[in-house]
């Protein structure tokens, strides 16, 4: 066979490998094959990984027959990255990491959240299915058990809640030195100083359950104030499992210093989220024949909506507790302090 | 760091496309939709506005009747085309896409022919459902490649461009 022909028979298998037909494709490696030697070898193994089957065993069949056994044996080489560093540079930018980095461990994520979300998925079947029977008449009684509910919860199963889907999504990090830090197993030393960092929220939060009944323009202030709180206090958890030993003042310093996320289009996705949940499931209950007019309703809202959004928190959760990480991580790496 | 795409060539080379986020998608969408909706409303005001008289001299009525069916098709296949006609001739890019750095490509790296636009773009109905989108966001999250329902069918994927490194 003289060059030429050689080459030209090359440019054709080429030609047919990159088209996007697999009956030219299967072509090309066949005239691969027939071709064989150094250079057939090196495109062939770029090909070992291929969708279709017959084009990655002929490909491997080709490595084997010139003899590059490591070459047939092993998975294709692994890819140089040039995107070495990627800038965040907008909120949205670290809403969309947030999603990568859950995507590594998504079923590590939900497996804890769903494990430590038992309580609310109970008391949400609860309200869906049996409301008249437990609260047959008195309102009172329903607010006061929401009550306790929010306040053990909040106090003392949230710290749980942090700790373990935290350290999920810590395992879905790009970068060792944090995985490791997923590796350690949850103790009751971490959650004590989870929980002592966690009262900073908590109870703010447990009041603003308390005067939710009150005047609207007061809830209202409440509720600015608390958003202004988390909003200080988002790096004090996330610090507490990603550099255990620092202090509190540490992670309000870092808060003001270093963050690149913005609160405000955090909270519009987190709204836009809740919305397409509750949304979604309510129409789907409707689709099914599920009867939401049946359910009784708690000072004008159905019970059913109200289960229903406990289901959606469940749901939403790991990614705002997520999100805080992501940020606060990031803004250790500003700050060149992790 | 985003995820990648990675197309290997025959000539050993590696291709490597990121890979855009749910978040940075829906803002180009909205961007899009919000370019939509201006224009489709200025263009009904303006025949609106334009036919008032119409009912007034004689025959009228049917001119008015035919041209508020015309603004119907050309309004439905403004909605429609919109998408088709930027991925298709402006290399899988949208204006929202663009303002957003992100562009539609086909598995292979390239810009999305005529018949796989048109399917992830009908599919847009699918992804929607039951409301805002949930179906989209659910299949953007579980599959490999970060695609919502309508590009698993046409077999395209939206990657991040201009990636600063």
């Amino acid at each position: 066979m003289n060059d030429t022909r050689l080459t030209n028979e090359f440019v054709t298998c080429l030609e047919n490998l990159e088209s996007s037909d697999n009956i030219r494709r299967r072509h090309g490696v066949a005239i691969l094959e027939r071709l064989g030697g150094a250079k057939a070898a090196r495109i062939a193994r770029t090909l070992l990984n291929d969708q279709d089957k017959i084009i990655s065993q002929t490909a491997s069949r080709i490595c084997a027959k010139h003899h590059e056994p490591s070459i047939a044996a092993s998975s294709p080489p692994p890819v140089p990255s040039n995107i070495n560093k990627h800038i965040l540079r907008y909120p949205r930018e670290v809403l969309d990491e947030t999603v990568f980095i859950m995507r590594r461990n998504l079923t590590g994520i939900y497996a804890n959240a769903a494990l430590t979300a038992i309580p609310k998925l109970v008391l949400s079947f609860l309200i869906f299915h049996y409301f008249a029977q437990i609260f047959p008449t008195n309102q009172q009684t329903f607010s006061a058990v929401m009550l306790s509910f929010i306040f053990i919860h909040q106090l003392l199963w949230r710290p749980l809640i942090f700790m373990s889907v935290g350290r999920a999504v810590l395992a879905g990090f790009p970068e060792r030195k944090i995985r490791q830090l997923a590796k350690s197993a949850n103790n009751w030393e971490d959650y004590t100083n989870i929980s002592g960092r966690n009262i900073l929220t908590a109870l703010p939060f447990c009041g603003l359950g308390l005067i939710m009944n009150t005047d609207p323009v007061a809830l209202l202030v409440a509720v600015a104030a608390f958003g202004v709180l988390w909003e200080v206090c988002i790096a004090i958890l996330p610090m507490s499992l990603l550099m255990p030993n620092t202090s509190i003042s540490s992670a309000l310093h870092l808060r003001f210093s270093s963050f690149v996320s913005s609160s405000a289009i955090f909270l519009f996705h987190l709204f836009l989220l809740y919305l397409m949940v509750i949304s979604s499931s309510m129409l789907s209950m409707d689709a099914l024949g599920v009867d939401l007019s049946a359910h009784r309703s708690v000072g004008g809202i159905s019970t059913a909506l109200i289960s229903v959004v406990i289901i959606a928190d469940c749901l939403i959760d790991p990614f705002i507790i997520a999100w805080r990480i992501v940020t606060t991580r990031l803004a250790l790496r500003r700050g060149r302090l992790l | 760091m985003p995820e990648q795409m990675v197309i290997n060539t025959p000539e050993n080379h590696h291709i490597q496309l990121p890979l855009a986020g749910m978040f940075t998608r829906s803002a180009a969408f909205l961007y899009d939709c919000a370019i939509q909706l201006f224009a489709a409303g200025a263009l009904y005001f303006f025949v609106i506005i334009s036919i008032d008289g119409l009912g007034r001299v004689a025959g009228g009525y049917l001119l008015r009747d035919f041209l508020l069916g015309s603004l119907k098709i050309v309004l439905f296949t403004w909605i429609w085309a919109y998408h088709l006609y930027f991925e298709v001739y402006h290399g899988g890019r949208t204006p929202g896409k663009k303002a957003y750095g992100i562009r539609v490509v086909s598995r292979t790296g390239q810009a999305p022919g005529f018949f796989p636009s048109l399917l992830r773009n009908f599919l847009r109905i699918a992804d929607f459902l039951p409301f805002l989108f949930c179906a989209g966001v659910i299949s953007t999250l579980i599959t490999d490649r970060h695609q919502r329902l309508g590009d698993l069918f046409a077999g395209t994927l939206v990657i991040k461009e201009n990636i600063q490194v």
